[in-house]
């Protein structure tokens, strides 16, 4: 039994239990999103990437997340991450008084958010990644990278002990729903991982230039939009962890941030790149506006809430042209959306947030801005670290993509392929003369 | 313009069962033996422009005009 010390409000754990399935509703969404997104060949694989992603993160921080995110932490360890809770023992640590819901509902509304920023990585390395080594980086995101970052800037919210102890938390970072603490850290590990994976085959020519292939799924990606877009009421409107009068604001903010996410991207495709094809980037926009008002939505104004949208879209269409001439290959749009309207979002929050709560951070706006930065660095540098070495490690003894035949031709974990060629063998001794002759022309070449 | 490289990158396939994509210069630093037992050992795609395509192509084409590092 949960030993529960306050006041518990059933209405309070109802309105929990159902932001929570909505946010497990973005699992849906991020599914769909993804499937329409790449070519037919990969969308079984996709799919299954974002169930297994989703079954990794139950496992995962059920028994080691949970308790590095929100367990006790003290000066042995800098309070960089909880030492208790683990192992399904959610209730070791004691409820602070007036938080309302209890620790299991608490857990599973934050379990759903571990596994949300988990999904965003799938999209990013669509078409190319390994199954299992997406697996395994699945577990390292919401065992290790997320909770440990959470701890910072989450993990002492709830618990007494912890209170004005956490790395971020402590100097006024704020971070309402997760701009940074969710969909920054899925971003930063996609840029990562899309680095170190590589492009898709064929997605850069001979002399660098993009290859566009027809999207024909894109009806399926509006259909996950529109899920996210659900979601989003839960994932925002729920982290006030008790339905009181603020939520409804905060619904309403982040619908007009996706609204305008979706007129920024539109207006800057259509008049100011004049290019065609605006059906990807539109939904992007709305995704990258829901994104941005995440960090800010329970301070700021709708107006404020407008702004925020409308140049999160913009931000996020110029941010997928800026990764295609930098070579990142990233199908989704993951990057743009989740990573650079999540470092904006989380900066609007010094710049439109109100001043009477920000007054209740870092003091001023100047300061809280300096804080929010430094939050979004300090988060930045711990998830490139981390996901940098584990894609490292995978790449250098498993392997990170799947081959080029199961590319060229898509793939299932079933094995279901197409028989693949074969080529008549060489000899050691031919091959040892065709490369040895090849080091000759490259000689002359060079000289 | 294409045919001036022999091939443009190498898929490696790695002992835990993935592949690895790398450059044809990645490719070439390693030493004459270790590619040969990249071959032989049927670890190694080569790909030119996004295709996979013969090691014969692959090899021959480079032969004719070198391999551009």
């Amino acid at each position: 039994m949960e030993t529960i010390i306050g006041n518990i409000d059933k209405a309070d754990i109802v309105w929990i239990l159902v932001a929570a399935a909505l946010v497990f509703v973005m699992q849906f969404g991020f599914l769909c999103l993804e499937v329409g997104y790449v070519r037919p060949k990969a969308a079984t694989i996709t799919a299954l990437k974002n169930v297994v992603d989703w079954l990794i993160c139950v496992i995962c921080f059920s028994f080691v997340g949970w308790g590095i995110m929100f367990g006790h932490s003290d000066a042995h360890n800098f309070n960089l991450f909880g030492l208790d809770g683990f192992n399904l023992q959610y209730n070791t640590q004691t409820l602070k008084q007036g938080l309302p819901i209890g620790i299991t509902t608490h857990f599973l509304f934050e379990l759903v958010f571990a596994g949300t920023a988990a999904t965003i990585v799938s999209g990013a390395l669509a078409e190319r990644a390994s199954f299992y080594a997406y697996m395994c980086f699945s577990a390292v995101i919401t065992a290790i990278i997320y909770p440990i970052a959470g701890h910072w800037i989450w993990g002492g919210s709830f618990f007494p002990s912890n209170t004005s102890h956490m790395l971020l938390a402590k100097h006024g970072f704020i971070d309402f729903a997760g701009s940074t603490m969710v969909h920054s850290i899925g971003g930063w590990c996609s840029l990562v991982g899309v680095m170190i994976t590589g492009a898709r085959l064929g997605r850069f020519g001979p002399q660098g230039e993009v290859r566009y292939w027809p999207v024909t799924g894109i009806h399926f990606s509006a259909l996950g939009l529109l899920l996210l877009w659900f979601a989003w009421w839960g994932f925002n409107g729920g982290s006030v962890l008790r339905i009181n009068g603020s939520v409804g604001q905060i619904i309403i903010n982040t619908n007009l941030g996706g609204a305008f996410g979706g007129v920024g991207a539109l207006l800057y495709r259509n008049f100011f790149e004049k290019r065609e094809g605006i059906s990807g980037a539109f939904l992007n926009g709305i995704l990258g506006g829901l994104v941005a008002i995440t960090a800010s939505c329970f301070m700021v104004n709708s107006y404020s809430s407008v702004a925020i949208g409308f140049i999160a879209g913009i931000i996020c269409t110029a941010g997928s042209d800026l990764l295609l001439k930098l070579k990142l290959d990233d199908p989704v749009g993951a990057i743009p959306a989740h990573l650079f309207c999540g470092i904006w979002g989380t900066l609007c929050v010094a710049i439109f947030g109100k001043y009477e709560i920000i007054q209740q951070y870092a003091g001023d706006r100047l300061t809280q801005f300096f804080v929010q930065i430094v939050g979004i660095i300090v988060v930045g540098i711990w998830c490139v670290l981390i996901s940098g070495l584990a894609f490292y490690i995978l790449k250098r003894w498993v392997g990170l993509r799947v081959s080029p035949y199961e590319e060229m031709h898509g793939y299932d974990i079933a094995g279901v392929l197409p028989i693949k060629p074969t080529e008549p063998a060489l000899t050691r001794e031919e091959l040892r003369a065709l490369f040895e002759k090849n080091e000759d022309e490259v000689g002359k070449r060079k000289k | 313009m294409r045919k001036e490289k022999g091939f443009d990158h190498v898929s490696v396939l790695m002992p835990g069962g993935a592949h690895n994509l790398i450059t044809a210069e990645e490719f070439l630093s390693k030493s004459i033996n270790e590619r040969i037992e990249l071959v032989l050992q049927g670890r190694v795609e080569f790909i030119l422009d996004g295709n996979v395509i013969p090691i014969k192509e692959a090899l021959g084409a480079a032969k004719k005009s070198g391999i551009q590092s």
